[in-house]
This record gives C-alpha cells, structure tokens and sequence, in this order.
C-alpha cells in the first residue's frame, strides 16, 4: 500500500504548506505581502492558518523576546508532525540588531530546531517565496524520514 | 497639549488679559500651594498648558488624590523614571481634558531606598505602569495591588534599565 500511496502523500505535502498566521515584527509585513496578489504565495499551496492544530510550517518573522519563549515554543508543540521551521529575517536567525539585548533571545534556533533559515532585514517576499520552494524540496527528499517518498 | 492661543485678526481689539484666578494654570498653582505648602516646590509653567512641580515623596498620594478630586485632573497619562547619579526621579503627568492641562508632578527617591506610594488606587491606569517601572528600573510601589514584572520574564533577576546593569544577551 505504501508503494501506491508515498508518492501521492509526499506530493500533497508538499504542495499544501500551510504556515502558522504568526507575526511579530517588520518581517511580518514581508510575510503579508507575499501573500498579497503581486507576489501571491497561493499558487505554491501557501495558505496560512490560525490555529497551530491545522499547521505544517512554524514560520518565525522578528525577535522572540525572553517572555514569548515559552508561548512560542508551545506554539511549536502543538503542531502536528510532520512539521518544519522557517526562522525569517536577521532577528530570528541570531537576534539582529537586538543580539545584545537584556530581553531577546539571540536566535530562534536555540530552543526550535530550524530547518530553513532566510536572511534579510526584513527579508523580501521573494526570499520567503524561495524559502517554500526550498521547502518542498526538503519535503521531496525527505530528510526527516517522515514521510514516505523519493 | 493644544495650546489656547486667541486668534486676533487684524484691525481687531485685544482682549484684556483675564483676571488670574481664571487662567485654570494659575488656580492650580494656587490651590496645590495652599495644600502643600512645604513639600511642593520648584513650581513652573512651562508654557500654556503645561505645568511642572516637584513634590515630596511623602505627600505624593494626597497631592494626587486631591488634583483627581478637587482639580479635576481625570486622567494619568504616564509614569516614567529616570536614574541620576544620586537619585531616582519618577515623573507622573497627570492630564485634565476639561481644563487642556497637563501637569508634571516629579518625585525623588534616594538611591538606597527606591520605593513610593503606589498611586493606582487613584489612577486605574497606573497599574501596569508601576509594574513596568519596577520591571525596568526597579522602584518599589507600596501598596500596590500586584507588582510583579510586566515585561520581562518572572525569573528574571536584574533591572536592566538601570545604569549599573551591564548585561545582556
């Protein structure tokens, strides 16, 4: 049975990614836009949800101050495996201009593993629209081991 | 603050200023004087609408009771403190939409001992301000309702805000 279906689940995987509707900070206008009917993320399978029950893809856009750590980590827990991690912009990847702040966590990535960083200050709607393809691409290699695939 | 200015076009008489006790800058210089008379001092306004005064830590919750109460002044609009090499400085300014007036009340703790009278009974609005003023700079608000920190993280053991905090990350 494997046989007949890996193929079909990994290429709808792929091709419905849907984000967590999570912003924090200017990357999150990026994130809007890319959206939005010029750059039109939709035609990738793009859809953003708001409930992290319904989400495949944790997309972490602004400095995540030490007070929303643990709010974003349960954020992330309550996903449903299979699940990947986008950190977008300077502020996710290691802090940003904040590395050196009393209250932000220098790099989303010390407490979420994440699988695909973007950098930019804020990254572009075309970085993150690259990001998904990427995205599928790990999906169709499947190097978590997650789904069945190539 | 909108200022009051009178539009005076040309070819029209002025106005004659109006008595003092009018102006509602002069009525409350006169009355918070009258009330406090040696724990308010350095009273001066700024420019119209504007008042600035310093006031006593001790009488702090009685001058603010009494300009909610008898002045009018409905509205606290924010609660800042600053850190001088031998003090801290907590400025309140306390606004009154009727009277277009904004009121600087400025207090000085020590530096060893930074606590006052917590003013959120008076004030809803004070709550989270205090709270952050104590998050961030550590002063203390005595009988307030629920000082704990705002912004940072409950565990967190340092007041960055202040000048000998040189942490971070």
């Amino acid at each position: 049975m494997d046989v007949v279906t890996k193929d079909f689940f990994n290429w709808a995987t792929r091709n419905s990614i849907y984000p967590l509707h999570f912003g924090i900070m200017c990357c999150a206008l990026e994130m809007a836009v890319a959206s939005a009917p010029r750059f039109d993320a939709q035609r990738f399978g793009v859809i953003y949800r708001s409930t992290p029950r319904q989400c495949d893809v944790l997309l972490v856009n602004g400095p995540v101050s030490k007070k929303m750590k643990p709010a974003l980590r349960r954020l992330y827990d309550q996903m449903p495996g299979p699940k990947w991690v986008i950190a977008m912009g300077e502020c996710a990847i290691s802090g940003g201009p904040f590395y050196n702040s009393y209250s932000v966590v220098p790099g989303v990535d010390q407490f979420i593993p994440v699988d695909i960083y973007i950098p930019g200050c804020p990254a572009r709607p075309e970085a993150l629209i690259d990001a998904f393809i990427k995205l599928q691409k790990i999906i169709k290699e499947n190097k978590k081991g997650l789904l069945t695939g190539k | 603050m909108v200022g009051r200015q009178k539009r005076v076009l040309k070819g029209e008489i002025e106005e004659p200023p109006t008595r003092i006790d009018g102006q509602p800058e002069e009525l409350v210089i006169r009355t918070l004087l009258d009330m406090f008379p040696s724990t308010l001092t350095d009273f001066k306004k700024v420019r119209d609408g504007l008042l600035r005064a310093k006031i006593e830590r001790r009488d702090l919750f009685k001058a603010c009771k009494s300009l909610r109460d008898n002045l009018g002044f409905e509205h606290l609009s924010m609660i800042s403190a600053v850190e001088y090499d031998s003090r801290f400085e907590i400025v309140y300014h306390i606004t009154s939409y009727e009277k277009r007036l904004l009121l600087e009340l400025i207090t000085t703790t020590p530096k060893d001992d930074p606590s006052v009278e917590s003013i959120s009974a008076i004030w809803g609005g004070a709550n989270w301000q205090e709270r952050e003023a104590f998050d961030l700079m550590g002063i203390k608000f005595n009988n307030h309702p629920n000082l704990q920190r705002i912004l940072l993280p409950s565990d967190y053991l340092y007041h960055p805000l202040r000048k000998d905090f040189t942490g971070g990350g």
